[in-house]
């Protein structure tokens, strides 16, 4: 039986063995891609079009309502659109900030210096702070003891910059951005930990033979950096976009919105409804961003 | 030898040596600029990092009557652990630590062995469908996992396996409150983030040699032991990068706790959620407990704000202590995981 059982296998050719054992090693992620992920998402959009009730035995009664969850998620609750344009807009504006953020402190981490090791270990403080609710926590008090001694919501003092930079001719929106970033650092710095971790190695991996071609061929400091360091963690910057769009779409206050209809108000349909059109507004918000990066990204063969 | 051709310079090779010098002067002040602003952003920056956690330690210290005090926010000008006592008590902090550092490290083991196996799948085992399946695994990373909790909510209360369970018990499981729920939706990678891990590891183990592989296929080893004798332990610091992230991560989250096993008092972080949603009542409720002698205030705002504070601390700090012993191993292994590769 068992030699039969062997035979069978040294029969297959590698490929085919190697098709086997690939399924065989993806087959818990797959398991659980088609009962916890596939079916749960199918799920939420068959909720979302009925009225759901949980029996008490537990199991499910769907009675078929239509549109009527869209209509009232999105015409009559007062607080999911507010939500809904908030989460975009925060998405839209952090995004860009942090990743710009990261690359800044990967550069800065990047070359040798003396305390290169001690700067490493703070900058990667933030991973292991990675809760927005901690960090609230923990900055609530520096952000009150700044309010009190600055009088306005405003962190630093950033009227001076502010006007610094509007008589240097900065256009007054990008005045704005960059107050606004110096307003969020902390949330920026919270959020940032991983995008820094990630540009870093992707610095590290850059060949140096490319920097010394540059410098042969007489390029500047600033030439080399935008020609050569932007261009290689070109496609880190794509990943990061990813990563910290879809970390802020978790974050965001809609989750907590749609919990509490749920586990908290038994509405059950509602909030999968919520649920259904915010996963359709994220997963088209990262795939449009995705694309438009895409053309602009470098891939080095 | 090197005096003789000192004294035979001739003069524009000495001219030269001049212009090569003040090239190097000018360099040498360049790099000293770029240094000074280097420093000055790093100083900066690490101090936004510090300062909070800083100030909150300071104020964790400060004896009760005294926080809030302008003359206590850096130094308290009487330290007490008062505050450290009141703030394990709220979170039961001794039945905690130990309960929410295995259930973590379960959980990171597990997310680790699903992102492993699937990872080298996607990096090596080529069989029809992979590419479409990768593009799947990340499209996981994009979804916000809350989307689906109520399905998952319902697949746990009525738990069966394509019908196995109903064939023998007569009715499904009930697997809410079951640690049992957290195993599975780790083991299966559809829990915290798995999608990303599966992308870090592929990654690792694209960046590996292949003649490794085929060597130990030449010489007769199996799928299982080439992967487990030759792939694991060659691509260690990958294994660290995504140990790491997953155990931080999910100390940092009570999602799926709370969404699984609402009734949990042991973990750490769904305690301190509770704990900080309604400080008064938490601090009124272990109120018998704490020492006759203890500057103990009952409502009061800044009281409560210093328990909430040091209760964070508390949580934070074992995670400042596995930082402190692995920070070194975890940046080059992320440097050396590939994460930045092809």
């Amino acid at each position: 039986m068992a030699g039969e059982k062997r035979s069978w296998y040294y029969r297959l050719s590698f490929p085919r063995k190697t098709a086997l054992w690939g399924f065989i090693f993806l087959l818990p992620w797959l398991l659980g891609f088609l009962l916890l992920f596939l079916v749960p998402m199918v799920q939420t959009f068959q909720y979302s079009f009925n009225q759901l009730e949980i029996v008490p035995t537990g199991g499910i009664k769907l009675t078929p309502a239509g549109f009527e969850n869209f209509r009232h998620a999105l015409l009559v609750d007062p607080n999911f659109n507010p939500a809904l344009v908030n989460t975009l807009i925060e998405v839209l504006l952090y995004t860009p900030m942090i990743i710009i953020f990261s690359l800044l402190c990967a550069i800065l981490l990047n070359g040798k210096f003396r305390g290169r090791a001690v700067a490493r270990a703070i900058f990667f403080i933030p991973i292991i702070m990675a809760t927005g609710l901690m960090m609230e926590r923990v900055t609530n008090l520096s952000g009150q003891m700044q309010a009190a001694t600055e009088g306005e919501g405003a962190v630093y003092g950033a009227g001076f910059i502010a006007q610094l930079l509007f008589n240097l001719g900065i256009g007054n929106q990008l005045v704005q951005y960059l107050l606004d970033m110096v307003n969020r650092i902390f949330e920026i710095i919270s959020l940032s930990g991983i995008q820094i971790l990630i540009f870093l190695a992707s610095l590290q991996a850059i060949s140096p033979s490319l920097y010394e071609v540059a410098k042969i061929e007489g390029a500047t400091a600033y030439e080399t950096f935008w020609k050569v360091t932007v261009v290689m963690v070109s496609p880190m910057i794509l990943t990061c976009t990813i990563y910290t769009m879809s970390d802020l779409f978790a974050r965001s206050d809609i989750m907590t919105l749609v919990y509490d209809l749920a586990f908290r108000q038994s509405r059950y349909g509602l909030s999968a409804a919520m649920s259904s059109i915010y996963l359709l507004l994220s997963v088209l918000t990262i795939s449009i961003v995705v694309l438009m990066l895409r053309k602009v990204v470098f891939y080095y063969d | 030898m090197t005096e003789l051709t000192e004294r035979l310079v001739l003069p524009d090779e000495k001219l030269k040596r001049r212009e090569q010098r003040k090239i190097r002067a000018a360099n040498a002040a360049r790099s000293f600029v770029v240094n000074v602003f280097r420093y000055a952003l790093i100083i900066c920056l690490s101090y936004l990092i510090l300062a909070p956690i800083l100030i909150n330690i300071s104020t964790a210290f400060t004896y009760p009557k005294d926080v809030g005090l302008s003359s206590s926010i850096w130094i308290p000008s009487r330290v007490s652990l008062e505050n450290w006592h009141v703030s394990m008590l709220v979170l039961k902090y001794k039945t905690a630590l130990p309960y929410t550092l295995v259930q973590t490290a379960i959980i990171a083991i597990l997310q680790t062995l699903c992102a492993m196996l699937a990872a080298y799948s996607f990096a090596r085992l080529k069989f029809p469908g992979r590419g479409l399946l990768f593009a799947f695994a990340v499209f996981t990373i994009i979804v916000p996992p809350q989307v689906f909790m109520l399905p998952q909510y319902v697949y746990f209360r009525n738990f069966d396996f394509f019908g196995i369970i109903k064939a023998i018990t007569g009715k499904p499981l009930n697997l809410l409150g079951n640690p049992l729920s957290l195993v599975l939706i780790n083991i299966t990678g559809v829990g915290l983030k798995g999608g990303l891990y599966i992308y870090i590891l592929r990654q690792t183990y694209r960046g590996l040699p292949k003649a490794l592989e085929e060597a130990a296929y030449v010489d007769g080893a199996g799928f299982m032991r080439t992967f487990w004798g030759i792939v694991v332990p060659s691509s260690s610091s990958g294994l660290l990068t995504v140990m790491v992230l997953s155990f931080v991560w999910n100390w940092n989250d009570a999602y799926y706790i709370r969404l699984f096993d609402s009734a949990n008092t042991n973990n750490l972080m769904l305690a301190y959620t509770r704990a900080v949603g309604s400080v008064d009542e938490a601090i009124a409720r272990i109120a018998t407990q704490v020492p006759a002698h203890y500057a103990f205030l009952q409502k009061n705002p800044m009281y409560e704000a210093a328990i909430g504070k040091t209760a964070a601390l508390l949580v934070f700090l074992p995670l400042v202590i596995l930082y402190l012993f692995i920070q070194r191993r975890f940046v080059q292994g992320v440097e050396r995981s590939g994460i930045a590769g092809d």
